[in-house]
C-alpha cells in the first residue's frame, strides 16, 4: 500500500482526509499549508500528495509546481472549495499545472479513495 | 396801454396755466404765430355755432326794419313811398340771405355779406335822414343807426373787424350827408356823432369781447380736447404695455413652469437611477457576501458529508443509525446545492457560455412545464416564438425560463390562471431606451413572462431579486429562484424588469443581448493558461515568490528574469531596455519602492507594459495605479492563475 500526504489549512478537512485515507489503509502524512508539505516532502516523500489550493504560506499550485519540478513522478490530487474565484478555477489551473485529479469541495470519500488507488495502480 | 392790449393781455395771462399760449392779433383777432393753425377750425365752429342766431337776427332785423315802415307813414307821410322802396331794398336781400343761409355756401360769404348788409341798411337810414332834410325824421331817425350797431355788434355774430368796418363806414356816410349834401345844424351834427360814436365805441368793445372769448373758449376746448387725446393715447399706450408686461409675465411664468416640470422630471429620473444604482450595489455587495459564504460552506459541508459518508459505511444495513445518518447525508447535499445556486447568483459559477439558440431551450422548457403544471393553469404562446441566438450557458438560461415560471406558478397554485409566454426581437437604437434598465443600444431578444396570480405590491417587487428574500413560509423555498435569475440575466450582459401589482398578475420582461458573432475569446478565467513568449522582468524581494513565478511563468513559454533587489533591477533594466516586454514589480520594497522603479523604467522605455504587485493595506491603489499609468494590478496574496491571466490581458491590450 502506498503513502500519501495531505496538505490542508483546515483542521476538519485535513483530520477527516486523514480518517478517510486511514480507513482505506494508506499511510498518511499531513501539512498544515505548501511550505510545511513541501518539507515533509522533502524529508519522506509519499506516493500521492492531496493539496488544497487556496492556503496560506505556500498556495496549492506554487507547491505542486514545485513537487512537479523537483519530484517528476509524484501522483498529485488537487482539492478546493474555491476563494476569489471559483473552485472550478483553481481547479483547472491545477490541472494545468500538473495535477492528476481535481475535486471539488465537498467531494466524497469514494471519489477520493478511487483516484488515489487509481494513481497507485502504475 | 390801450384797450386791445389789456384784453389782449388778459386773455393771455388766463391761459399761460394751461401751458400753451394763445396768441391773436389785437386788432383782427385772428389767431396768429403758433395758434395760427388754430384760424380755421375756429372760423368752421364760430360759423356753426352761430347760424341760429344770424337767421333769427336776420328775422328780427327784417321785422324792425320792416315794421317801421308803420312809422314812416305817420311821421313822413309824403316821403312814405320813397321810405318803403329803401325799406323794401333793404329787406328784400334780408330775406335773401335768411334763404341762402340755408345753403351750404353760406359759409363761405356770411362774414362779408351781412355786414354788406348792415352797411346798406345804415346808409338807407342816412338817406331818408337826407331826403327828409327837415322835421322830426330828420332830427330823429338817426336812432335806428343805433339799433343798426346793436344788430352788427352784438347780434348778427359778425365778427369784430367787419362789423367796426361796416359800422363806421355808416358813420362816415352820415358825416358826408350831413356835412356836406344836407345843411344839418351843426349842434345836430355834434349830439349825433356823440351818440354815434359812443354807441360804436361800446358796441366795438361788446363784438371785441365776444369774440375774444369765443376765441379763448375755442382755443381752451382745443387746448383741452388735445389733452384728452393724449390722455387717451397715453392711457392706450399704458394699456398696451400693461398687455405686453402682462403677455411676458404669462410667457416666464410658463416657462417657469415648464422649467419646474423639467427639473421635477430631471429630479425623478435622478431619484430612479440613484434607487437603481443602490440596487445594483445592494445586490453586488450581497452577491460578493453571498460567494464568500459559500465557499466558507463548501469547506464546512465537507467535514459533514465525508464524515457522514464514512460513517455510513461503517454502519450495519437497516439500523436506526444509517438511517439518521443517510438523513444527515442527504440534508448535506441540498446544501451542497444550495452553495451551487448561490455560486450562480454570485456569478462565480462556472459558465459553459457559448451560443444559443433562444427558442430551442424556451420550447424545450415549455414542454416541460406543459407536463407538470396542474390543468387548472393554463399556458399560452403569445404569437410566433422569435428565432434569435444569444451567447449564454444554456444551464442558465433553462433555470432562468424556469425560476420565473415556478414563481408564476406559485403565484397561481391557488387560484389557477394563465402563463402567457412571448418571445420577440427588438432594436434599441440609443442607450437607456428601456426604464430601468442600464441596455446599451443594440439587438435584444426579449421574453416576457406574464401571468394572471396574486401579483404583488411595491415593497415586495422591489426586493424580489435580493438572495434568500422568499414571501413563501420558511421551508417552502430557498428565496434564491430569482436572485440566481437576476445573477444570471445581467451576468449575460442583460436586463430584467418586472411589473406587477396585488391581484393583477405580474410580468417579467427579460433582455437579452442577440449574439451576433464579433464576441472576443472569452474573458472568463476558465479554460487553459495561455502560454507566451515574451521576456518580463520579475521583481519581487521575497525569494519564494521570484522563484515560484519563474518556474510558472518559464513553464508558460516566458523569458524570466527576476530579481530581489529594485535598485538592482533598474540597474539591469537600464543596461538592455529592448530585452525586456513587461515588467511586473512588487510595490513594497526596500530602497525602491515598485512604483518608483516603473516610474524610472518608463522614462528609459516609455511604452513598456508595467504590472504592479500590491497588497490590501498598501497605499497604492487600482485608481492610483490607473492614475500613474501602469497597466494592470495583482492584489496579494499572489494567486498564479491570477497573474497569468493579467500578464496576458496587458500583453494583449485587453
Amino acid at each position: 500500500m502506498g503513502s500519501i500526504l495531505i496538505i490542508e489549512d483546515d483542521n476538519e478537512i485535513r483530520n477527516m482526509l486523514k480518517i478517510m485515507v486511514q480507513r482505506a489503509g494508506f499511510s498518511v502524512q499531513t501539512a498544515r499549508n505548501g511550505l510545511e508539505g513541501v518539507k515533509t516532502f522533502r524529508r519522506a516523500p509519499s506516493d500521492v500528495v492531496i493539496t488544497d489550493i487556496v492556503m496560506p504560506e505556500k498556495e496549492g499550485l506554487e507547491t505542486i509546481l514545485e513537487l512537479r519540478e523537483n519530484y517528476p513522478e509524484v501522483k498529485i490530487i488537487a482539492i478546493s472549495g474555491g476563494g476569489r474565484h471559483d473552485a472550478k478555477n483553481y481547479l483547472q489551473s491545477a490541472k494545468d499545472f500538473g495535477a492528476d485529479y481535481i475535486f471539488h469541495k465537498p467531494f466524497s470519500q469514494k471519489e477520493i479513495i478511487t483516484a488515489i488507488k487509481d494513481l497507485l495502480k502504475d | 396801454m390801450n384797450i386791445f392790449h389789456k384784453i389782449k393781455k388778459y386773455v393771455r395771462s388766463s391761459l399761460i396755466s394751461s401751458g400753451s399760449e394763445m396768441r391773436i392779433h389785437a386788432f383782427t383777432l385772428s389767431f396768429i404765430g403758433e395758434s395760427k393753425e388754430f384760424e380755421t377750425p375756429f372760423l368752421k365752429d364760430y360759423f356753426n355755432k352761430s347760424l341760429t342766431q344770424v337767421r333769427f337776427s336776420l328775422l328780427l332785423a327784417i321785422f324792425f326794419f320792416g315794421i317801421f315802415a308803420v312809422l314812416d307813414a305817420f311821421l313822413a307821410s309824403e316821403l312814405r313811398t320813397t321810405f318803403w322802396m329803401i325799406r323794401l331794398i333793404v329787406v328784400i336781400p334780408g330775406i335773401a340771405l335768411l334763404i341762402l343761409s340755408y345753403n351750404p355756401g353760406f359759409e363761405k360769404y356770411w362774414q362779408v355779406a351781412i355786414p354788406a348788409l348792415i352797411f346798406f341798411a345804415g346808409l338807407g337810414i342816412v338817406y331818408m335822414t337826407i331826403i327828409s332834410s327837415e322835421g322830426i325824421v330828420s332830427y330823429t331817425y338817426y336812432t335806428g343807426l343805433i339799433l343798426i350797431f346793436i344788430f352788427a355788434y352784438a347780434l348778427m355774430r359778425v365778427r369784430f373787424i367787419w362789423a367796426t368796418l361796416a359800422c363806421w363806414s355808416i358813420v362816415i356816410s352820415y358825416e358826408i350827408a350831413a356835412i356836406w349834401i344836407t345843411d344839418t345844424p351843426s349842434v345836430y351834427i355834434i349830439s349825433n356823432n356823440s351818440f354815434f360814436i359812443a354807441a360804436n365805441v361800446i358796441g366795438m368793445f361788446v363784438s371785441y369781447s365776444i369774440e375774444s372769448y369765443l376765441r379763448r373758449d375755442f382755443f381752451l376746448a382745443r387746448m383741452l380736447e388735445e389733452e384728452r387725446i393724449k390722455v387717451v393715447k397715453a392711457k392706450d399706450e399704458l394699456e398696451k404695455r400693461v398687455e405686453e408686461r402682462t403677455s411676458q409675465l404669462v410667457q416666464t411664468n410658463k416657462e417657469l413652469l415648464q422649467e419646474i416640470e423639467t427639473r421635477e422630471k430631471v429630479e425623478k429620473e435622478q431619484a430612479r437611477l440613484e434607487a437603481q444604482l443602490y440596487q445594483a450595489q445592494k445586490m453586488e455587495t450581497i452577491g460578493t457576501l453571498a460567494g464568500g459564504i459559500a465557499h466558507d460552506f463548501n469547506n464546512i459541508l465537507t467535514p459533514i458529508l465525508g464524515y457522514a459518508e464514512m460513517a455510513l459505511d461503517e454502519t450495519i444495513t437497516n439500523s436506526r443509525i444509517k438511517g439518521d445518518l443517510e438523513q444527515i447525508y442527504k440534508a448535506a447535499n441540498r446544501a451542497k446545492d444550495l452553495v451551487q445556486q448561490i455560486l450562480t447568483f454570485s456569478k462565480q459559477h462556472d459558465q459553459d457560455i457559448k451560443p444559443i439558440e433562444f427558442h430551442t431551450i424556451l420550447n424545450e422548457v415549455l414542454s416541460l412545464l406543459r407536463a407538470s403544471f396542474p390543468s387548472t393553469i393554463k399556458i399560452r404562446q403569445k404569437d410566433t416564438l422569435a428565432k434569435g441566438v444569444i451567447l449564454a450557458d444554456p444551464t442558465q438560461i433553462h433555470q432562468v425560463i424556469m425560476n420565473i415560471c415556478i414563481n408564476a406558478f406559485q403565484s397561481m397554485e391557488e387560484s389557477g390562471g394563465v402563463l402567457e409566454i412571448g418571445l420577440e426581437k427588438i432594436h434599441l437604437d440609443h442607450d437607456n431606451a428601456i426604464p430601468d434598465t442600464t441596455l446599451t443600444k443594440g439587438n435584444y431578444l426579449k421574453l416576457t413572462i406574464r401571468d394572471t396570480g396574486m401579483g404583488m405590491d411595491k415593497k415586495t417587487r422591489e426586493r424580489i431579486f435580493e438572495p434568500f428574500f422568499t414571501k413563501r413560509k420558511i421551508g417552502e423555498g430557498t428565496g434564491l429562484g430569482l436572485s440566481v435569475v437576476h445573477g444570471i440575466v445581467t451576468g449575460c450582459n442583460g436586463s430584467l424588469t418586472v411589473e406587477s401589482a396585488p391581484r393583477r398578475g405580474t410580468i417579467f420582461t427579460v433582455y437579452f443581448p442577440e449574439y451576433e458573432k464579433k464576441i472576443s475569446k472569452s474573458k472568463s478565467p476558465n479554460g487553459k493558461l495561455t502560454k507566451g513568449k515574451e521576456h518580463i522582468l520579475f521583481v519581487d524581494d521575497d525569494k519564494e515568490i521570484t522563484t515560484m513565478a519563474n518556474q510558472m511563468l518559464t513553464r508558460l513559454g516566458y523569458i524570466v528574469t527576476t530579481l530581489t533587489n529594485s535598485v538592482k533591477a533598474y540597474d539591469i533594466f537600464e543596461k538592455q531596455p529592448e530585452k525586456y516586454d513587461l515588467v511586473i514589480t512588487d510595490q513594497v520594497m526596500p530602497n525602491l519602492l515598485g512604483s518608483q522603479l516603473a516610474t524610472k523604467i518608463r522614462k528609459i522605455k516609455p511604452g513598456i507594459k508595467i504590472i504592479i504587485i500590491t497588497g490590501y493595506s498598501d497605499s497604492i491603489n487600482a485608481e492610483k495605479i490607473k492614475e500613474l499609468g501602469f497597466n494592470g494590478f495583482i492584489i496579494k496574496p499572489l494567486i498564479l492563475r491570477d497573474l497569468c491571466i493579467t500578464i496576458r490581458n496587458v500583453i494583449e491590450n485587453k
